[in-house]
């Protein structure tokens, strides 16, 4: 019997709410050209809200995407001038810890290498060891290398920390180094070893130069692949380009591996390094042993213990570096979203208003309260909803330019943060925000007095 | 008179005329903090430019500026060519070193104190003089204003031993936060090394205090003499990240460009940058953030005048019968005009009145947000900037949402005829 009832009640109810939503629809078109314009405007705003929501999802996406499906739990990355001494040493150490499956030590420098069209060309190098590397890396960052990986996964030239094992020679180069300065994949990139490198150049196939009438020394590296860079090479980041070595290839080429020793002896090894990474074992991690390899890290090297990351605190750096541009671009959205739905709540209170007599009658033949309150409502929540939708394709259009005119001014590439769900999302706050500004109109409506509405008053 | 009926006319619909000059006033806003945040980024990247009094920048040749830079090696003579090609052309050609490796320091005659790295800027401070930048905050400059190390025998023979310390000059000064992190202010000892270990290591006594130009809050720094930061750092080849020059008054500076760059012996060592290009290169990055504000203000000022125009002309129908009275006892069109167009203008000035306060505001609170919130931001930056110019753009937006939002109800009002409307009754 009570569920007949119930059945009956939500009938009705489904009648009268689908009659009111008629009602409220009839309204809007009643009057077609505030409706078009209060659509338009709130239209415009969710456009607006879209864009720039996914622009910032993009901006911080693009960068977190490395760190999250990287496998490293734990970094060590010194700064502020501080380096990393002995790194093949610590990461041996490291490597031996019952928790740690993998540990690698990666290294950069600036060197100069010769471009065939543009001659010398300042570069970012960065050292790895390429099947630990492979290892750590993310599917997005393996990716980024379809244009050819080394062929040696290991790292021979370091020897015995000695430095004097088979020098590969191989070298990955961003693409815009073989786009816009002629480097060729298979072909052969001489690199100049730096000031305080000579000191190892024994051990290295080096050749002399010469560069303004003075003798430099040269590495003949051979291009083994090619990689994009998020950087296109354009805009502000047009200067920049980055080549890939062999970890203890770079760093005897660029003064990390030795120096002179006190008084004039020979090379001392120092095997100075920028950054370890380490990603623990499946079981280590699930017994929550994190902390205890971050502690034993921390103590064993107290001279990084300033510099030790782990993957959540790594995101929370990122999370800061891009905080502004998110919470610059959600303002934004946010604002002009108010101002579209200031429009709805101003046109409604109009729109009820100008029905006060309506209004007035609808009251006096018993309609309720409630089913006034819910017809304006709902009349308002059209126009959002409306608004809303209209507004999503010009988003998508704003955020794909914006995406790609950050990219050709910049030279940031974004991957835009444009989903379904993100979408969804944007809708449902639009009107969760706009239904708060339709109670208004409503409420107006509500509190009208009867016999003075119909009588003509207000 | 019209004024007045103009107000008690808006008096009368109240709710919706707040929320009119509400979404204006919002507009307005957005409208202040967009143009005020690219202005803000051009005034302080031109004012970094401006302020360094340095005209050229010679880095390695291949180099790119902003974006990291080689090294130059035999700093000191290509200095001295330069300089000698130049003449009185230039005040200053002075070498600076800034590895990317630093030193590591301690506070002196503590046991246990915080051992903290560095990085050091190597120059010669007779040389450096006035171009140097920043601002020393406490304590004085360098006593020894020329690099006397550089013409030790140890030094010039590539002899690295410890005891040639004893040397040094045994000055540094450190920025604000060495300082703060290590407790030490002028007249302080430090002790610096090349090892985290602090063997093979020097005590100094720091100078002063000082705060570089555009230094981020966290950046640790110290200067000191150029060949004693070489020699710690066993670089025998004299090497400087740039050379600074400080071109004479009414010297060409594209001119000098263009004979360091071509056709000396070192040309082909060198990349010679200009303030001027530094200040290009950034500024492509604003004009591209600009565009991007432009764009936003832009579509916010055409839903503000959206809203206005359909708010006026709702008023203005729903007015049919009260604006044919009007016209009745005698007002002409262009009163009926004027009026409208007033009610417009009104709400519009109201809103831009409003809109500019909470965009000062605004402005204020991104700047103050977002330097806190972002470490690397340097202090004489200003990431908003309200300049006249910034007003003055904004109150042509205000004036021509209010002139646009009133004109179009405005000429509708002024159709309405009085016989039909009266008649309708």
């Amino acid at each position: 019997m009570a569920v007949a009832l119930g059945a009956q009640g939500r009938e009705l109810a489904q009648v009268a709410g689908s009659s009111r939503f008629v009602v409220g629809l009839r309204n809007l078109l009643r009057r077609p050209a505030r409706s078009i314009m209060t659509g338009a405007a709130v239209a415009i705003s969710m456009a607006l809200l879209i864009s720039m929501a996914s622009v910032s999802e993009g901006i911080k996406d693009t960068a977190r995407l490395g760190i999250v499906e990287s496998r490293e739990d734990l970094v060590v990355s010194p700064e502020q001038g501080a380096r990393l001494e002995r790194a093949h040493a610590m990461d041996a150490n490291v490597s031996t810890w019952p928790e740690v499956e993998l540990a690698t030590v990666a290294a950069y420098h600036e060197l100069t290498v010769e471009t065939p069209l543009l001659g010398d060309k300042g570069v970012y190098a960065a050292g790895i060891v390429p099947g630990e590397f492979w290892e750590m890396a993310g599917k997005t960052e393996r990716e980024r290398y379809k244009g050819g990986f080394f062929k040696v996964r290991d790292d021979p030239f370091y020897g015995n920390g000695t430095y004097d094992g088979t020098f590969t020679g191989e070298v990955l180069v961003s693409k815009n180094l073989v786009d816009k300065y002629g480097v060729a994949v298979g072909g052969q990139l001489p690199v100049r070893l730096v000031p305080g490198a000579e000191v190892l150049s024994h051990r290295m196939p080096v050749r002399e130069g010469t560069r303004a009438g003075s003798t430099v020394l040269l590495v003949n590296l051979t291009v083994v692949g090619s990689f994009e860079l998020e950087y296109s090479g354009s805009g502000f980041y047009k200067g920049l380009a980055i080549i890939v070595m062999h970890l203890s290839e770079l760093q005897a080429v660029g003064g990390m591996a030795a120096e002179n020793g006190t008084g004039g002896t020979g090379p001392v090894v120092t095997d100075l390094a920028n950054g370890l990474s380490i990603a623990l074992t499946r079981s280590a991690v699930r017994e929550g042993a994190l902390g205890v390899v971050e502690e034993r890290l921390k103590e064993a090297y107290p001279q990084y213990a300033d510099f030790v990351y782990t993957k959540e605190e790594q995101l929370q750096q990122q999370r800061e570096e891009f905080v502004v541009a998110e919470v610059f671009y959600l303002a934004v959205g946010s604002v002009s979203m108010l101002i579209g739905l200031l429009f709805v709540a101003t046109i409604m209170i109009v729109s009820v208003m100008e029905r006060t007599r309506e209004i007035g009658m609808m009251r006096s033949i018993g309609i309720s309260r409630r089913s006034i309150f819910l017809q304006v409502f709902e009349e308002s929540m059209v126009l959002v909803l409306a608004g809303a939708l209209a507004g999503v394709l010009p988003g998508y259009w704003g955020a794909s330019w914006a995406a790609s005119y950050i990219s050709t001014r910049i030279g940031l590439t974004i991957q835009l943060g444009f989903s379904t769900a993100f979408v969804a999302q944007s809708i449902i706050l639009v009107l969760a925000v706009g239904a708060l500004f339709a109670m208004y109109p409503a409420m107006t409506a509500v509190r009208m007095n009867i016999v003075r509405a119909m009588t003509g008053g207000r | 008179m019209v004024s007045v009926y103009a107000l008690s006319s808006l008096r009368r619909r109240f709710g919706r005329v707040m929320f009119t000059v509400l979404g204006v006033a919002l507009s307005i806003a957005l409208t202040v903090t967009m143009f005020s945040i690219g202005e803000g980024l051009r005034i302080s990247t031109s004012s970094m430019v401006e302020q360094t009094q340095v005209e050229l920048f010679v880095v390695s040749n291949g180099s790119a500026y902003l974006l990291g830079k080689g090294e130059l090696s035999d700093s000191a003579r290509l200095a001295a060519d330069i300089q000698a090609d130049l003449g009185g052309d230039a005040l200053t050609v002075c070498p600076r070193f800034e590895p990317d490796r630093g030193l590591y320091l301690v506070r002196a005659g503590e046991a246990g104190a915080k051992v903290v790295s560095a990085r050091g800027n190597g120059f010669v401070p007779e040389l450096v003089g006035r171009i140097v930048g920043g601002q020393e905050l406490e304590g004085e400059h360098f006593a020894v204003q020329n690099d006397p190390f550089s013409d030790d025998p140890r030094y010039l023979a590539h002899n690295y031993t410890p005891e040639a310390f004893a040397a040094f000059t045994h000055e540094v000064q450190v920025n604000r936060e060495l300082g703060r992190k290590l407790g030490v202010g002028p007249g302080d000892s430090v002790v610096l090394s090349a090892h985290y270990n602090m063997s093979e290591n020097v005590t100094c006594v720091v100078r002063g205090v000082y705060q570089a130009d555009f230094e981020s809050p966290d950046m640790r720094t110290f200067r000191i003499h150029m060949s004693e930061l070489q020699y710690m750092l066993k670089r025998w080849d004299d090497p400087a990240s740039e050379l600074l020059i400080d071109l004479a008054p009414g010297v060409s500076i594209e001119g000098t460009k263009a004979f360091l760059s071509d056709g000396r012996p070192y040309s082909g060592l060198i990349t010679v940058a200009s303030g001027h290009d530094l200040y290009r290169e950034l500024e492509g990055v604003y004009d591209t953030f600009q565009g991007f504000a432009d764009l936003i203000a832009v579509i916010t000022i055409v839903v503000a005048m959206l809203f206005i125009a359909t708010v006026m002309i709702i008023s203005v129908r729903e007015r049919t019968r009260e604006l044919g009275v009007l016209r009745a006892i005698g007002f002409s069109r262009d009163s009926i005009f004027t009026l409208v167009l007033m009610e417009g203008f009104i709400i519009a000035a109201v809103g831009f009145a409003l809109g500019l306060v909470l965009g000062y505001l605004d402005a204020w609170v991104v700047d103050t947000w977002i330097k806190r919130t972002v470490s690397g931001i340097p202090e004489a930056i200003h990431i908003t900037h309200i300049t006249p110019v910034v007003v003055l753009e904004v109150t042509l937006v205000g004036m021509l949402i209010g002139a646009v939002a009133g004109l179009l109800p405005a000429q509708w009002a002024t159709r309405v005829e009085v016989a039909r409307t009266l008649r309708q009754e």
